[in-house]
């Protein structure tokens, strides 16, 4: 098993666990026992919870750190879609040119 | 006067050659920059929506933190219960700072498809070059009148010049797209590729705290009142049938993660010039759902809905 696949089942456990222990029969059964037992119960809910919390948040930062190294990549890719877009305009300078150019030869071909 | 006729009529051929080419594949570029245009406007939107869901996740973590706290805090002491709200505190404030930088990187996202769209919408007319090369016909009416009085297929050289034109820049405008999207294409697969798990845990932690939260409060509201003694509320009935109705609303995370694998099924179709009308509109689909959800929420912030 690869350590994200132990990593996600270890995550489905303990989200199975914090939901028992959120559950009436939990409750009910922590009634009846001791003040010693219900602190347990109560520090275990949070230990449980607390673990929840990191290992989703180790995934995400794995994700997050990937992304982030991706950044560079996307903004050359948007440079390079920005510039394309001001070779289009260099189309019309250049046909500007051939333009003057042309008015410029009309007046030296005359006109027949 | 030989060399003066001969150059006229170059010019005429060349002119006839150019204003011939339009038809022929003006429309399929037209088709293929829409195509482009509406990937990006949905990709535009995708990016925004992204940006709501991160924040309804973290509401949503929050407020399982919350929950867990005040369950266990009547069995604590002080020191455990600063220890207990501490040390969920750091992990928040962690979640936090991975969420923002998660929209960071959403809005630089965004700047890529925003980039990709105009360049898709920018059109002969909108970049200026139809007056320019009105003038081009201008000046080369200048050379010779006859060049501006010629006509080809019985349509005059002003009225022909429009096509040309739109043909000459949807040519540069498509060449200039398909580089662009085939340099570009291994860092936006893997882009959206990372999005899709970040969505993916995070709609898995959604769906977890959403169902813990669910659970407590269907043992405060309907198990506990009929468990112990006493006289049952008079909307117990009401409120196991609402419970069995429930859906844990995950509609926008979800509808997030399959707007992603959409997105991402049709930029490979982009890639490969596939990508249909029929692709496109549910590309719009999805999209749009995360947002009508996400405003939903917004409106009205239950934890649950009824389907």
């Amino acid at each position: 098993m690869s350590p994200s696949a132990i990593r996600n089942e270890t995550l489905k456990q303990l989200r199975a666990a914090r939901r028992s222990m959120l559950s009436a029969r939990w409750t009910l059964r922590l009634a009846d026992a001791d003040a010693e037992t219900r602190s347990e119960a109560a520090m275990k809910l949070l230990e449980v919870n607390h673990a929840i919390l990191m290992l989703e948040n180790r995934d995400l930062s794995e994700i997050r750190d990937a992304l982030i190294e991706n950044e560079e990549d996307l903004l050359a890719g948007t440079e390079a879609l920005q510039s394309a877009l001001k070779d289009l305009g260099k189309v019309k300078s250049a046909l500007n040119a051939v333009s003057g150019v042309l008015a410029a030869l009309g007046k030296v071909i005359s006109p027949f | 006067m030989r060399k003066r006729i001969a150059m006229r009529s170059t010019m005429i051929g060349v002119l006839v050659v150019l204003l011939a080419l339009p038809g022929l594949g003006c429309a399929a570029k037209a088709a293929r920059a829409s195509q482009f245009e509406r990937f990006a406007l949905a990709g535009t939107q995708f990016a925004d929506a992204v940006q709501l869901v991160l924040d309804e996740s973290f509401e949503t973590k929050v407020a399982t933190s919350s929950l867990v706290l005040v369950e266990a805090r009547p069995n604590l002491d002080r020191d455990q219960r600063l220890e207990a709200i501490e040390d969920d505190d750091t992990e928040l404030r962690e979640r936090l700072s991975i969420l923002d930088d998660l929209k960071k990187h959403a809005r630089i996202l965004r700047g890529y498809f925003v980039a990709l769209q105009t360049l898709a919408q920018t059109d002969a007319e909108s970049s200026g070059l139809v007056d320019v090369t009105n003038g081009l016909v201008g000046a080369l009416g200048g050379i010779s009148p006859a060049i501006a009085r010629a006509t080809v297929g019985g349509q005059g050289i002003q009225d022909l010049i429009r096509p040309a034109v739109d043909f000459a820049f949807g040519s540069f405008q498509s060449r200039a797209l398909e580089r662009e999207l085939r340099r570009n294409a291994p860092t936006v697969e893997r882009e959206l590729a990372l999005q899709q798990a970040a969505l993916t845990v995070i709609a898995d932690a959604m769906r977890s705290d959403l169902e813990a939260q669910a659970e407590a409060e269907d043992r405060d509201r309907i198990h506990l009142p009929y468990v112990q003694e006493g006289t049952l509320p008079a909307d117990w009935n009401e409120r196991r049938l609402n419970s069995f109705r429930r859906r844990i609303r995950l509609s926008s995370v979800d509808a997030a993660t399959q707007a992603v694998e959409t997105i991402r099924s049709s930029f490979v179709a982009l890639v490969e010039n596939r990508l249909d009308d029929a692709a496109i509109g549910a590309l719009i689909r999805d999209v749009t759902e995360i947002v009508t959800f996400v405003e939903g929420v917004t409106r009205n912030p239950q934890r649950e809905d009824s389907r």
